[in-house]
């Protein structure tokens, strides 16, 4: 190795720390990303066990509630198979009393066919012997009026006496009257054998007219017989029908309890899929927060491993300095120049005093004027611009406490960094290329919203100007123009630092 | 957390490049002493972190594809369970309705029943009426 100008490797060195500053701060965004990123990884775990959970909870409510309806379904099925069955012997009963009561009435319909009949006949009998007997008496008259006349012509010729006192001879008389007295006995004798034959026939008719009455009593009661056993077949049938769509209708209902079960199964076999599947997630998850943990405990070995090497820098700097340049200004009222790890800030500022008071007030406290301290170089840099302002513009006011209306209507307070010349200005030393995109967008959008509080502040007469300096121009591709225009819709103005 | 990765990475190239471009430069004692206590332990850290990183990011990509996988079952359990309960709801309707053509069989079969008896006895009674009744 040649010689080196002392103050050409301090500027080398201090190239070194800025890569190693930047290093560290793209590290801590990483470590700060995978910290989130881990921990919504888990969170989305958690969310997914929770609903692994509810799913599961509700498979085993669909499980009960299936089981508990193919219960019902089961009981009613077999009511139904029973009342089927017994609907079924009901009209089968009622069929055969049916058949029976039909007979009953034929039967009885035949014997009243036959008993009247038999009645019509015992009238035909008692017609004919009453005619038999008017005639019996007519003749039975007849006779004995010729026994009248006949004894009379006989009793006229014994008292005859002709003129000579002699008798007649009467013996035709008397055999007149001997025919009519038999004449007489016979017709009387057929009185009484019609008188018989009447008696008879009345007595007859009269049993047949008892068979026709009890004959139409039977035929009476069995036609009602019919008209129940009709009856009972209708409503056995009508069973019979209620029994086969009951019976139907729950075998439908046990088709759609399988169904459903069928679907519990394959319900069941997703939860389990999916609970196997979360928990997978969280052994990667727990694989995940291994990994991260071992980039956590390497990162943070790195990290003190720069500060020491950083710590070491400055020493080395510092001595290459007291070789080429002693002193670096600090000390005086203003700050023309400064350099840190990662950042350079070049203002031309006289009798400024905020940043040279902040860098003094470091080396009266800690020996040295250390900006990669945490927060140092985002201070420095608020008081350089600051410093910058105050000398342009005496009448600035910096670092100013207003009230701020907050989004839920409450009273907070917040410190603009410079109000000048009736514009709000906002100080930001973010690198802006580190964000994601949507990050990004957040982080604009907060300004946004701060600087806003700023302009409707009641402390703040009007409506101001608002405008951010940001101090490093962002280098990947679209960025400034991205964050222009977003500022641009806001009505923001925005002012880069340097490159 | 790809996309910090990648930065990661790059700012890790681009400091080890660095470190290389300025061997030229900076080959003292002190520069030794400080690559070998500090630097390369440092480079090694990085590298571990970077790695640690990309193992963290591949777990949890697995596990994303995973929850994605889970929330598919979970979606087709929903859908499933909706089913469910429509099939249940049919099975109810249906239940309610086998019910009431049961209700109905009930009251026809008993209704029925309680006509053969009377029947049986109409029969008996019909049959007995002409007893000890002459006839022909």
């Amino acid at each position: 190795m040649g010689e080196v100008n002392p103050r050409l490797l301090a500027v080398i060195l201090e190239d070194l720390q800025q890569e190693l500053t930047r290093w560290a701060t793209v590290a801590s965004d990483a470590i700060a990303t995978a910290t989130y990123t881990q921990r919504h990884a888990e969170e989305r775990v958690d969310q997914a066990h929770r609903h692994a959970a509810i799913v599961n909870d509700k498979v085993v409510n669909d499980r009960d509630a299936v089981e508990n309806l193919r219960g019902q379904a089961e009981v009613l099925f077999s009511k139904c198979v029973e009342a089927k069955q017994l609907s079924h012997k009901t009209l089968a009963e009622a069929t055969i009393a049916l058949q029976k009561a039909q007979q009953t009435l034929s039967l009885w319909q035949t014997e009243l066919e036959y008993a009247l009949a038999w009645l019509a006949r015992a009238e035909e009998r008692v017609r004919r012997a009453e005619i038999e007997l008017a005639a019996a008496e007519a003749e039975l008259r007849r006779a004995e009026s010729e026994l009248s006349r006949a004894e009379s012509a006989y009793r006229n010729c014994v008292n005859y006496r002709d003129d000579k006192g002699r008798r007649k001879d009467c013996s035709s008389e008397a055999s007149r009257v001997r025919r009519a007295q038999e004449a007489v006995y016979d017709a009387a004798l057929r009185v009484k054998a019609a008188q018989l034959e009447l008696a008879a026939a009345k007595a007859e008719r009269e049993r047949a007219r008892a068979r026709v009455k009890c004959c139409q009593t039977a035929v009476g009661i069995a036609t009602k017989a019919v008209e129940f056993a009709q009856e009972a077949k209708e409503r056995a049938t009508m069973a019979v029908n209620a029994s086969e769509r009951s019976l139907e209708t729950a075998q439908a209902a046990q088709r759609f309890v399988n169904q459903a079960a069928q679907k519990v199964t394959e319900e069941e076999e997703e939860a389990d899929q999916m609970l196997k599947d979360v928990q997978l997630a969280a052994n990667f998850t727990s694989e995940g927060q291994h990994h991260f943990r071992n980039a956590e405990r390497s990162e943070e070995s790195a990290q003190r491993l720069r500060i020491i090497t950083r710590t070491e820098l400055d020493n080395r700097i510092g001595m290459l300095y007291e070789l080429n340049r002693p002193d670096l200004g600090v000390g005086s009222k203003g700050v023309s120049g400064v350099s840190s790890a990662g950042h350079t800030l070049v203002l031309s500022s006289d009798g400024s005093s905020r940043a040279s008071d902040m860098l003094n007030k470091m080396i009266e406290n800690r020996g040295k004027a250390d900006l990669n301290l945490p927060g140092a170089w985002g201070r420095f840099t608020h008081n350089a611009i600051q410093d910058y302002i105050l000398d342009h513009d005496p009448d600035a006011e910096v670092e100013k406490t207003v009230a701020v209306i907050k989004e839920d209507g409450s009273i907070g307070k917040g410190r603009i960094d410079a109000f000048t010349q009736g514009v709000i200005l906002d100080v930001k030393t973010h690198n802006l290329d580190r964000f994601s995109v949507n990050e990004l967008t957040k982080k604009l959008n907060a300004f946004a919203t701060q600087i806003e509080g700023y302009q409707w502040s009641p402390d703040i007469k009007g409506k101001p100007d608002t405008a951010i300096f940001f101090e490093f121009r962002p280098q990947k591709q679209g960025r400034q123009e991205f964050v222009e225009a977003f500022y641009r819709t806001r009505g923001i103005g925005v002012i880069w630092g340097s490159e | 957390m790809e996309d910090e990765i990648w930065y990661m990475k790059q700012q890790s190239r681009v400091l080890q490049e660095f470190r290389r471009e300025i061997q030229g430069f900076w080959d003292d004692e002190a520069a030794r002493e400080m690559n070998v206590r500090y630097l390369n332990p440092h480079e090694d850290d990085d590298t571990q972190m970077t790695t640690g990183l990309d193992g963290q990011q591949n777990a949890l990509q697995e596990a994303q594809v995973k929850l994605t996988s889970a929330s598919e079952h979970a979606l087709r359990a929903e859908k499933l369970s909706v089913e469910v309960l429509e099939q249940l709801e049919l099975a109810e309707q249906d239940v309610s309705i086998a019910y009431q053509f049961y209700e109905q069989y009930r009251d026809y079969h008993s209704h029925a029943r309680s006509f053969l008896p009377e029947i049986e006895k109409l029969i008996a009674e019909a049959n007995s009426v002409c007893r000890g009744v002459a006839k022909e």
